[in-house]
């Protein structure tokens, strides 16, 4: 198992992106602490209409650190494709057969590194998260960094249902056809939201009301709580029961 | 080999012990108290967890060991669950919750009226929510385990070995639960664990989170050597960190001024049975994991 996660992690440059996400990790921390005071730079910051105090430097933060996560989720999904295309384009299923590693294996081995892979991008963002909180005062831009923390587990929950999908996708039917029903359903979720905008009820966006969220999850406290701590374990579950599948359907 | 064992031993803590105390000069210029700082604040300064793991890497490096993941001498990020290991991982996962709910009932035993069952509202939390924080520390601990994984990544993967390599095995237990206390020394300082409203701050705080550490150093330490793996003490860490108990929704500590014996000291009390417990089950284990001992 250690080999073939060795092998997926040459397949996506792995030392080259480690180095680069370390290095970036550090840059942003040392510019953290070098404009840790707003109040040092007066020039970098400015006045809402509410009277709150903007720093350019917390924007800058929030931005970053939304942007990382975005990343994350991307680059898991592109990952969990480049590492398959690279077997197939290698023909290292030819080379396994003739090494004591069962197709089991191989299959845990690609549910695994995109684990894994979750777990780091994860745990990344939480470290830059941390970083450029700790140095905020409370106003709009800490809201909002706020309310991207509190929708970085679920949007890597969600990652982690579409890896359920596609991975069986990509290990049973081969890249190609792969590629086609993973393009079609874009297309097709495309298509349904160019619909929408054509055909549907675009008043919805203008009755749109945050504040009713807002009120919904302080009353709904105990539901949101259960939410939030179902979330995990059940996509977990998940991608454990596509994995068992999977590696069925791939021993024959 | 004892020699060699112990140069890199002396860089690693050099290592360990400068980078975390200057990242914790550096979060707290001011010398805040723990208590009145913000909870982001608390999270950056305990950012400082990752050090050990970071001193390892580093060590790694300068002594040119190579980076193995799993083996002898590896960093023991590997998981094997075969060969009955899993019960490792599950002892991980409970153990945090039932040390830490016998040290409450204890607590509550010495000092009935400490017991307030409406407590948990002034802490603007949901009746229903206390029930399952067990739950939540269990599953918050495993997904942000990367801190807990910083620190055991560094002591268990790294300092125990080569404590075990250089001094033997109950020596070095004592020792590296002093070493791994004495770490915690500036946060301990500032209130960090056992606040500051006791006799002889900070001192006997010190003393007290160097015992409390060989504790539950000890478990820890069993447990990565018996799985092969840091992880389970990562996520033990991890979970006990993330403070997995109902009881506490219970207890106002304000009403237990005049305990003979602090709620620390009571938690320590607990480690020490649970220390013996897992003492008693890695031996009984011990023929079917023989291979797996760091040492």
């Amino acid at each position: 198992m250690g080999g073939l996660l060795y092998k997926d992690f040459t397949a996506v440059k792995g030392k080259r992106l480690v180095i680069t996400l370390l290095v970036l990790t550090g840059i942003f921390i040392i510019l953290r602490f070098v404009f840790a005071e707003a109040d040092a730079f007066p020039d970098l910051r400015m006045i809402s209409d509410d009277g709150d105090v903007i720093s350019f430097i917390d924007v800058l933060s929030w931005t970053l650190e939304g942007l990382l996560l975005c990343l994350s989720a991307c680059f898991t999904l592109t990952f969990s494709t480049i590492i398959l295309q690279c077997d197939e384009k290698n023909t290292t299923g030819h080379y396994l057969s003739a090494l004591p590693v069962s197709k089991q294996t191989y299959v845990a081995s690609k549910y695994v590194f995109c684990g894994i892979l979750l777990y780091v991008f994860f745990s990344l963002y939480e470290i830059w998260h941390i970083v450029s909180i700790a140095f905020m005062k409370e106003g709009p831009v800490y809201d909002n960094v706020q309310l991207i923390a509190a929708s970085s587990l679920p949007l890597l929950g969600s990652v982690m249902l579409i890896l359920t999908i596609e991975l069986p996708l990509f290990l049973l039917l081969g890249r190609q056809v792969a590629g086609v029903i993973k393009d079609g359903v874009m297309l097709c979720i495309g298509l349904g939201v160019l619909a929408y905008f054509l055909f549907g009820d675009l008043d919805v966006f203008s009755r749109f009301d945050i504040g009713i969220i807002k009120t919904w999850v302080d009353t709904h406290e105990f539901e949101v709580f259960l939410f939030s701590l179902l979330i995990p374990p059940v996509t977990l579950g998940l991608y454990y029961v596509s994995y068992r599948i999977t590696a069925a359907l791939y021993k024959e | 080999m004892k020699k060699q064992d112990g140069k890199r031993l002396i860089i690693y803590l050099v290592l360990s012990f400068s980078l975390a105390w200057l990242w914790f000069f550096l979060t707290n210029k001011g010398g805040e108290m723990w208590e009145d700082m913000s909870n982001a604040k608390q999270s950056l300064v305990a950012l400082g967890m990752l050090c050990p793991m970071i001193a390892h890497i580093l060590t790694r490096l300068i002594t040119k060991e190579g980076f193995a993941m799993t083996g002898k001498g590896s960093l023991m990020l590997g998981m094997v669950f075969r060969d009955r290991k899993w019960i490792w991982f599950l002892l991980a996962f409970l153990l945090p919750w039932i040390y830490t709910e016998l040290a409450n009932a204890i607590a509550l035993l010495i000092s009935p009226k400490m017991y307030d069952p409406t407590y948990y509202q002034g802490l603007g939390v949901d009746s229903r929510v206390i029930f399952l924080m067990p739950v939540n520390a269990l599953i918050t601990g495993v997904i942000g385990s990367f801190a807990a994984f910083g620190e055991e990544g560094g002591w268990r993967g790294y300092m125990m070995p080569k404590l075990f390599g250089v001094m033997g095995r109950i020596p070095a237990l004592l020792t590296g639960g002093i070493i791994w206390g004495l770490w915690h020394a500036p946060l301990t300082c500032i209130g960090h664990n056992f606040g500051t409203d006791y006799p002889g701050f900070p001192y006997v705080g010190i003393v007290q989170m160097c015992i409390f550490c060989t504790l539950v150093g000890v478990m820890l330490t069993i447990l990565t050597e018996k799985s092969g793996s840091v992880w389970p003490a990562a996520f033990m860490h991890a979970i006990g960190n993330a403070s997995p108990t109902i009881l506490r929704g219970f207890i106002n500590s304000d009403r237990a001024r005049d305990l003979p014996v602090s709620p620390g000291w009571v938690g320590m009390l607990v480690s020490v049975g649970t220390v013996l417990v897992i003492f008693l089950i890695s031996i009984r284990k011990s023929e079917v994991n023989k291979q797996h001992r760091f040492c």
